[in-house]
């Protein structure tokens, strides 16, 4: 892992299409702004893996869904 | 345009229904082009295929139909991405995972799946929306209310 010291205010450039700002700096939180291109996908790290792993396992979808719908239909409010 | 998959075969789908994900999935961050297949017999569930891995399609449904009130955050990136001009025109799904007990089926409202069928683009939403379950139970009693009334006749 790269490790940079940076003071609030500061940039780092990723790439030559990213770059990662430190806004603010207020105690123990580091707010940072960030500028990426559509294709690449900026999130906090737990939340991105929580999301990832959900989509991991509804990817396992099964071939058909008629008999889901069916156990469905009737269910919606 | 023709494309392959396992579960429809070959579909042939017109440019102006292919949806940009430009992000691609989480977990799929390569599977930019995708469309959405609604099957009548598995309504109300809408496919949402993959157009470069022909096995691999997400089951959705509309938030909507199961929650009313469902008011995701969205985020200006999001907007912008998306870009989101009108309310009209965006389009929201929760992607459903089935274990293997199906009744236990989920869907995700904390991510949402939002697409701009006009702009042809879509995007799911990872922001703050920890205020809805990551898996919302869509047969709350897992079908046993449905059953017992199956059986009661």
């Amino acid at each position: 892992m790269l490790v940079l010291t940076r003071r609030a205010g500061e940039s780092i450039m990723i790439g030559n299409g990213i770059e990662v700002k430190i806004v603010e700096v207020r105690g123990d939180q580091v707010r940072l702004g960030i500028i990426a291109p559509a294709d690449v996908p900026v999130h906090r790290l737990e939340v991105y893996e929580q999301i990832r792993a959900e989509n991991r396992e509804a990817a396992r979808a099964p071939r058909t869904a008629v008999e889901l719908g069916q156990l469905l239909r009737g269910r919606e409010r | 345009m023709q494309f392959a998959t396992t579960r429809f075969g070959t579909i042939d789908v017109p440019p102006e229904e292919v949806i940009e994900f430009p992000a691609g999935l989480p977990g799929f961050e390569e599977a930019r082009r995708f469309v959405t297949i609604e099957d009548p017999a598995a309504a109300p569930f809408i496919w949402l295929q993959s157009l470069e891995r022909p096995e691999l399609a997400f089951l959705t449904i509309c938030p909507l139909l199961f929650v009313p009130d469902y008011a995701p955050e969205v985020s200006d990136e999001a907007r912008q991405a998306l870009r989101w001009t009108d309310d009209a025109e965006i389009e929201v799904l929760a992607i459903v995972t089935v274990p293997d007990d199906p009744r236990l089926m989920t869907a995700n409202l904390r991510a949402p799946v939002l697409v701009n069928r006009r702009a042809r683009l879509g995007r799911q939403e990872v922001g703050a929306q920890g205020k809805y379950p990551l898996r919302y139970r869509l047969l709350p009693d897992g079908g046993a209310t449905r059953d017992k009334a199956a059986a009661g006749r």
